[in-house]
């Protein structure tokens, strides 16, 4: 009976440490939330990875297709001017800078109130977005191997592709230090579940590291399998990554990985040119994107399949009483040749314009190449020639340099080089021609450490920028540096 | 024998110690024994085993580890025993089925006299009430420990030794009777009859819902407790919160006013940081509520929208101690620090209350039945303009902000919307109860009526609340069940005493239909047609119940399980009427062509929720020896809360002036489009909130020789709100008591009842922060990229993000004197830490915000209670009971920033140094005499406000007021006249503690195209050189936290006066009966006057009155 007596205590204790245990095991801690879903349930199921992944690529499309954004390499090059008001029975159009570019415009940024602050902080949501699906990508348990590689890549290819975007716009280019070891970007390869991070800026060469890193990794990992409905085009490929890769080879001014990663898209993608026969209709097409395409990021569109919105916001014209504000500049217009069928692209109109308080018709041309419903343009087979040729001409290859340039030339009809030209000159007017209106000029610039110099429009407070200026950069937004004190502010802002 | 026994107390021990043998199914009469050097005890339970006696002792007295032989065959018990105990010095008497062992006597003195030295004593012990046995009463020699116990007929025997026997008293004790002393004579057999103890010095107190209990005066931890006798049952409230503001230290109950609004209750100051914004939700502030074992499920909002209070058709939230009828409160207990709320761990921060509900008393069926009837009127209510003073103000108004402006003239109208929005009101209340018990079954059924017609014009309360308790107890088995369903019905379409209308419309037209007030929304229209024409109904149906089985292993040991469940279904349907203003909303909508106005709106919300828990634990009680006992209690709980929600809402009907339903809001569709119109004017919503929790809890208190008390709690808690990566809370805490009184040194002071010092320390949490927090969110939805379903990342996770700590210390002293006078004076340190947050992050991360575990405050106070019993014999008979206490709080630390600002009429802020409770604003020192606008001073600089708000901003503010009181309390006397008439009287003071005053209807003059102003706003600037207290009206910059919009309320208020009178009655079939009359919210007193004609605190405390009942009534026994 004694023994009955200290017995039961124990058996009692060892009877509530099963029920704990049981009940620790057990999901009964593990409570979901009604109409929001954990990360844990989220990210749990193939099915749930592709949701997180749709949601990913929908960030990155209206974050490139922002106004601020797609406008901007062209814009601070030259090649685009300002449309002036629509004009209305009582009121003449004016000519004024749109307020979501307007400290930008004159490269007066300002860290309080950047009109790129959005677009920072969003492509840090996106890179977020993309690290999650990589953390949780290798536990699934319905997903075959192969459909985990390509998760895996694509999210790679995010990670890296909008990392690059953040560098090209906060830091000076590679070559604005003999080492790169100026300022680059803070390069977020880990999620919030691993802590709280107060990360610091790498170098632009660690940045540029960890890009091709990333890239290379997800090259590794493509599987040539299609895991989300719509265009393929409208998805990170094997093809557009090696795009993506050589774009990022050329602004590292590693001439020998670009020319040879170009050189490879050109043979091995399958892809090719468009045709010189082809070239305007293949642009005016409204839904679809140009036949050369290697990536363009898919509008959004309402249930019944109409366009919602589009870069035809900005470049667009419909009629006198709609269009968008963004037209070319006679910078950029008088560039081509008279036989250049790409000078066909742009359509001119005749806008009623308040000048000096008197009503004016000027003329604005506006580019056929964002017509109907254009998505963004992020990769096309054109600029690896040019990515070729600018590469070969470091490598001392002229040949294939005057040779692809002119494969561009002559397909839009203009004179062919002749071989004792300033090719580097060459190179950069051609890719200024061809690649107008998709967001190159201005990086196209700073890497050539050329000046800007806009004439045609400007109605800037500042027109012209010097290389090198601290201006050719954004100011990291504000808040972010007083939030962060290993955040070190761009010069001058 | 010779027991030699001086302490009275001592017997405690003894018959605690009385080792009982786990005995009784052998039917042998008779004993075959063999065993050689065996200890006694082990022969004795050989003998116990071969036959259904019990053999009992004091071990302390009795050696039964001497070793003994024994060898018997087939023989009595008397026999057997006889043979072993030969030459041992013990001898034992046999009743019934038990023997009892004594020490034998010495052989007698051969020089004592002949006279009787032993004599057998038998008797019974009743309950004086209705002649039931008592089992387990307890009789004592006095002036020795020696004692019997009686058995389940309530009969005892006992064995007198002496040389004086003629002369022993009897002591009959039983807990919760008064004792009872009987002359021994020369009788042999005796009848107790015991009476409840009416007034217990030292009472046995729940200290925790696992079943420990403790005798008050041994308690280490702070606990406060009021019995049913405290409660003022008959102060006319809906709950049991509003009717104990004041009456226990440390615990400030917040008004309110209105009927059935949410608890709030702060024990020792508030127990988390005050969020910043209107976002109520967050971490709870309440104590954990715990009924009958049940942990009541807290009525919040959830971090979603339609289900976050935020917007005009949000569920308005009710008390969820309106679901326990205070008639039906036997105990309310309070746990205030880390010893006494340490076992609750990381739910026990704020504080916990223990609720205890009435049980049926040994006895025959008792029968109750009170009723209560009154009448409310508001007290207090704010004085407005009137339609001469209105129409003045607002010609100064537009002539200030128009050109050309010509005064419009009076119209002759004054109406006072306010006196015709409020009444007065009937209070009404039923209560009857049913009761009684034997020794194994007792039951108890309560059921309250109450009807509250509140002064606000057409708002109502009904109310029903049921108790029942079930108890049955058979040997070692209990089981008790405890259930408490509720209705409530609350009718409130009166929603309209935030602003005034002008008082120059009347409320009808001349053809006696209600005029249009011009303001449209919910809020807006004719008050006295949507009265009328709206409707707001609430019904709540509740349920609390627990079971609870207990089973008693041995004297020391019990173990014990309980199930509770708080079920919760809840409804409020409100529908404006398209007839007047606040069901039109702007727009309009077609349907079937027919182009309609949108008007009528419908919104129905629902909440459905409940909790369980389900606790088991082993209670030990062990005495060591004569100094050391120990008890204490190991267990383990689990508990989990679902709430669902629901939201549908209509607007635009067809005919809006009858109730719809909201499916009727249809509209046509519009062809041309792929989506559905025809349900765009209606909308639904769900949403659930879950949580879990898993623990274990320990507690252990020691003694040593009644005079130092140790107490140790620890708790592990794991539950799903918390991050995956701390989801375990480990809190303790430990205290110590000393009893100085039971020193040798002070056993001879008799005027000391109690003198004790006590002091505790250790950690508890505030786990109740919401169910999801630190889970990160993705939102889905449809047509993402490419047409697809996609998912975005919502708010961010915090896998770190854990329950908010609170490290409590705790001192004080107990001092009764006299057996008049109770003393108790405690100090405590509450460090809070960890407390949670939303603060930016740096966006490479991913997320812009984060919550986090980053500010920490103290809450630190004195509390002191006194309870005095001026006369308690004779005729008259006064008591008086007090208490006071300060809390002073201030934010230590706030990671990651040094302050946080609200908007300005919240005037918020936290900043390190600073109390939660600061209101933070701009000093106001006067009008401009030349301009009629507002002056300030900052950094000793003078401005006008319009140039301040253009140089400063929220980041300098200061702090022009605190809402915390200095102090707080409450007072209550007690008188009665031969124990027929009884007058007592309650109060409750604050000195202390500033309001700020909504400037809307003091001098936002901008507002009052269709809202009038408090009389107050009739003060403002007309001429340069006018002296003013308001600017001059028109769209002058106003800042709302301006500080002569803050006004002190310390206040002292005589919340209830009830006297009652036991109506002498004989001869019928009434046991008792008394009648009383009662008064609630009688009287305020506020330190700060309201100027002449004004309004001050005293009027602007409460916008919705408050209720003062005059009421009479009845109660009965039978």
């Amino acid at each position: 009976m004694r023994n009955l007596k200290n017995n039961n205590p124990l058996k009692f204790a060892v009877f509530l440490a099963a029920i704990f245990l049981l009940q620790s095991c057990s999901d009964f801690l593990e409570q979901e939330p009604g109409t929001q879903t954990s990360i844990n349930e989220q990210l749990g199921t193939k099915q749930g990875v592709l949701e997180a992944m749709n949601g990913m690529y929908r960030a990155i499309e209206a974050n490139v297709r922002t106004e601020a954004f797609s406008t901007y390499g062209d814009l601070q090059g030259g090649n685009l001017k300002f449309a002036p008001a629509i004009s209305t029975t009582t009121t003449i159009g004016q000519v004024t800078t749109p307020g979501n570019v307007v400290n930008i415009y004159s490269f007066d940024d300002l860290a309080d109130n950047s009109n790129l602050a959005a677009f920072y902080s969003t492509n840090y949501n996106i890179i977020n977005q993309a690290n999650l699906i990589l953390e949780f990508t290798d536990a699934l348990k319905d997903a075959s191997d192969t459909e985990k590689s390509q998760i895996k890549a694509e999210a790679l290819t995010a990670r890296a592709y909008v990392h690059f975007l953040l560098s090209e716009i906060y830091s000076q280019n590679y070559g604005f230090t003999a080492n790169a070891s100026h300022l680059g970007i803070i390069y977020n390869s880990k999620s919030i579940t691993n802590g709280l991070q107060y990360p610091a800026r790498e170098t632009v060469a660690n940045t540029y590291t960890f890009i091709i890193n990333d890239i290379k990794a997800a090259l590794n990992l493509y599987a040539n399998t299609i895991l989300l409905n719509g265009p393929a085009h409208s998805y990170f490929n094997k093809n557009n990554t090696k795009a993506l890769l050589a774009r990022v080879y050329l602004a590292k001014k590693d001439w020998k990985n670009a020319y040879d990663t170009a050189d490879d898209i050109i043979k091995n993608s399958g892809v090719v040119l468009m045709s010189s026969g082809d070239y305007l209709a293949q642009w005016q097409k409204p839904d679809a994107p140009v036949s050369e395409v290697l990536l363009e990021f898919s509008i959004p569109r309402n249930d019944a399949g109409s366009a919602s919105v589009s870069l035809a916001t900005f470049f667009g014209y419909t009629s006198d009483s709609q269009y968008g504000k963004y037209t070319a500049s006679q910078d950029l217009v008088n560039l081509y040749e008279s036989s250049d069928i790409r000078k066909q692209l742009f359509k001119n109109h005749q806008l009623p314009t308040l000048v000096n308080l008197q009503k004016e018709i000027l003329n604005y041309y506006f580019t056929d190449k964002f017509q109907g419903n254009p998505g963004y343009m992020a990769f096309r087979l054109s600029e690896q020639y040019l990515i070729r040729a600018e590469a070969a001409i470091e490598l001392n290859n002229s040949a294939q340099a005057i040779e692809d340039i002119n494969t561009i030339r002559t397909r839009a009809n203009a004179a062919v080089l002749q071989g004792n030209e300033d090719l580097k000159e060459a190179v950069f007017l051609e890719r200024r021609k061809e690649l107008c209106f998709e967001g190159h000029l201005f990086f196209d610039i700073a890497r050539n450490k050329k000046d800007v110099s806009r004439t045609d429009g400007c109605i800037a407070l500042s027109c012209s920028l010097t290389y090198p200026s601290p201006k050719f950069i954004l100011p990291i937004p504000r808040s972010n540096i007083n939030l962060n004190t290993n955040l070190k502010q761009n010069e001058s802002y | 024998m010779t027991f030699t026994i001086h302490d009275l107390r001592k017997i405690l021990f003894f018959l605690a110690l009385l080792l009982s043998s786990f005995k009784g199914f052998s039917q042998n009469k008779n004993i075959t024994l063999q065993l050689k050097n065996k200890p006694i005890s082990l022969i004795i339970k050989a003998i116990e085993e071969q036959t259904d006696f019990r053999i009992i002792y004091n071990a302390r007295k009795i050696d039964a580890e001497q070793l003994a032989d024994i060898n018997v065959q087939n023989v009595t018990l008397e026999t057997a025993l006889k043979q072993l105990f030969a030459g041992k010095n013990i001898s034992f008497y046999i009743q019934k089925k038990q023997v009892l062992l004594t020490n034998a006597a010495p052989a007698p003195s051969a020089a004592s006299s002949s006279d009787e030295k032993e004599r057998f004593i038998s008797g019974t012990v009743y309950t004086a009430k209705d002649k039931q046995a008592l089992p387990g009463a307890t009789i004592r020699i006095k002036g020795t420990g020696m004692g019997a116990i009686t058995d389940f007929n309530g009969k005892f025997v006992y064995q007198l030794k002496g040389n004086d026997i003629n002369n022993l008293v009897l002591e009959v004790g039983f807990l919760g009777m008064e004792p009872q002393l009987q002359k021994a004579d020369d009788k042999k057999q005796f009848v107790f009859y015991l009476k409840e103890a009416t007034d217990e010095l030292n009472p046995v107190v729940i200290t925790s819902s696992y079943g420990t209990t403790k005798l008050k005066e041994e308690i280490v931890g702070s606990i406060s407790t009021l019995t049913a006798k405290d409660i003022p049952v008959q102060q006319a409230s809906e709950s049991v919160d509003k009717m104990l503001e004041g009456q226990v230290a440390g615990v400030l109950i917040e008004n309110t006013s209105g009927v059935g609004g949410p608890v709030k209750i702060n024990i020792r100051g508030q127990g988390s940081l005050k969020p910043l914004g209107n976002s109520i939700v967050g971490t709870s502030t309440q104590p954990l509520i715990i009924v009958d074992g049940v942990i009541m499920s807290e009525e919040s909002y959830i971090s979603s929208s339609f289900f976050n209070g935020q917007t005009a058709l949000s569920e308005n939230l009710m008390n969820p101690l309106a679901q326990i009828a205070p008639e039906n409160i036997e105990t309310f207990t309070v746990l205030k620090d880390a010893a006494a709320v340490g076992i609750y761990g990381a739910d026990g921060a704020n504080g916990v209350i223990l609720i205890t509900t009435k049980k049926g008393k040994i006895g025959k069926a008792k029968f109750g039945f009170s009723n209560q009837l009154g009448v409310s009127s508001a007290v207090n209510q704010i004085k407005y303009l009137n339609g001469e003073q209105y129409t003045e103000m607002r010609n100064a108004y537009l002539k200030n902000t128009s050109t050309n402006f010509s005064p419009v003239p009076y119209n002759g109208v004054n109406t006072d919307w306010f006196d015709l929005l409020n009444n007065s009101g009937i209070y009404n209340k039923y209560n009857f109860n049913v009761s009684g018990a034997n020794s194994k079954f007792s039951y108890r059924t309560n059921i309250s009526y109450l009807n509250i017609d509140e002064p606000q014009l057409g708002n109502t309360t009904k109310q029903l609340n049921a108790g029942i308790n079930l108890g049955y107890r058979q040997n070692k088995f209990d089981v008790n069940i405890s259930l408490n369903p509720s209705y409530i019905r609350s009718i409130a379409p009166n929603i309209y005493y935030s602003h005034a209308h002008i008082p120059t419309l009347a409320p009808y037209n001349a053809d006696g239909s209600y005029t249009l007030t011009g303001l449209i929304g919910t809020t807006g229209g004719n008050p006295l047609a949507a009265i009328a024409q709206n409707k707001n109904e609430t019904d709540t149906y509740g349920f609390l119940g627990s079971i609870n089985l207990g089973y008693e292993l041995n004297k020391s040991i019990k173990f014990s399980t309980l199930f509770g469940i708080d079920y919760k279904d809840k409804e409020q349907d409100r529908y404006f009427s398209g007839e007047n203003e606040s069901g039109r909303l702007n727009g309009n909508f077609s349907l079937e062509g027919i182009a309609y106005n949108t008007w009528g709106r419908r919104a129905i919300n629902q909440r459905n929720s409940t909790k369980w828990n389900w606790q088991g634990q082993m209670l030990f009680n062990k005495e060591i020896n004569k100094n050391h006992t120990i008890d204490g209690v190991l267990g383990f709980e689990l508990a989990e809360e679902k709430g669902s929600f629901h939201y549908a809402s209509g607007s635009g009907f067809v005919n809006p002036n009858i109730i719809n339903a909201v499916s009727n809001a249809r509209r046509d569709d519009d062809p041309t489009t792929k989506t559905d119109e025809s349900l765009g004017g209606q909308t639904y919503n769900s949403e659930i909130s879950n949580g879990s929790r898993v623990s274990m809890f320990s507690q252990i208190n020691y003694n040593y020789k009644k005079r130092y008390f140790f107490l140790g709690n620890i708790r592990r808690d794991q539950s799903s709100v918390f991050g995956n990566d701390s989801d375990v809370a480990l809190n303790s805490g430990a205290g110590l008591a000393w009893i100085i009184n039971n020193e040798d040194f002070l056993q001879s002071s008799s005027w000391i009842d109690l003198l004790k010092l006590k002091v505790s320390y250790g950690s508890t949490g505030n786990s109740r922060i919401g169910s999801y927090r630190s889970k990160g969110l993705y939102n889905n939805a449809q047509n993402g990229y490419n047409g697809e379903n996609y998912a975005t990342p919502g708010a961010a996770p915090n896998g770190n993000l854990s329950w908010e700590k609170n490290k409590k210390f705790n001192t004080g002293v107990d001092f009764n004197v006299f057996n008049t006078v109770e003393l108790s004076l405690e100090y405590y340190y509450d460090d809070l830490s960890d407390l949670i947050v939303a603060r930016d992050i740096p966006s490479e991360n991913g997320y812009s915000t984060l919550e986090l575990n980053a500010a920490s405050m103290y809450n630190k106070g004195f509390e002191f209670t006194t309870r005095i019993k001026w006369f308690q014999k004779g005729k008259f008979k006064w008591s008086t009971s007090f208490n006071i206490s300060t809390v002073e709080n201030k934010v230590t630390d706030l990671i990651g920033l040094g302050s946080d600002y609200s908007q300005a009429n919240l005037a918020l802020a936290q900043k390190i140094g600073y109390s939660t409770s600061t209101i933070w604003g701009v000093n106001w020192i006067g009008i401009d005499p030349a301009t009629g606008r507002d002056l300030v001073r900052k950094n000793g600089q003078t401005y006008d406000s319009a140039t301040y708000n253009r140089l400063f901003t929220n980041a300098d503010w200061e702090p022009i007021g605190n809402t915390q009181p200095k102090a707080f309390g409450g007072f209550s006397n007690r008188f009665s006249l031969n124990n027929n008439i009884t007058l007592s009287i309650t109060g409750a003071y604050q000195w202390g503690g500033d309001k700020l005053v909504s400037n809307d209807i003091i001098a936002k003059y901008s507002t009052t195209s269709n809202r009038n102003m408090s009389v107050n706003a009739f003060d403002y600037w007309r001429n340069p050189g006018d002296i003013a207290t308001q600017p001059a009206p028109g769209n002058n910059t106003l800042l709302p936290n301006l500080s002569k919009y803050v006004y002190d309320a310390t206040y002292i208020k005589i919340s209830n006066i009830n006297l009652s009178y036991n109506v002498p009655i004989t001869n019928t079939f009434l046991d008792t009966l008394t009648v009383f009359a009662d008064v609630s919210n009688v009287l305020y007193w506020y330190k700060e006057k309201s100027p002449a004609g004004m309004n001050g605190i005293r009027e602007f405390n409460y916008t919705y009155p408050q209720a003062r009942t005059i009421s009479m009534g009845i109660n009965t026994k039978f």
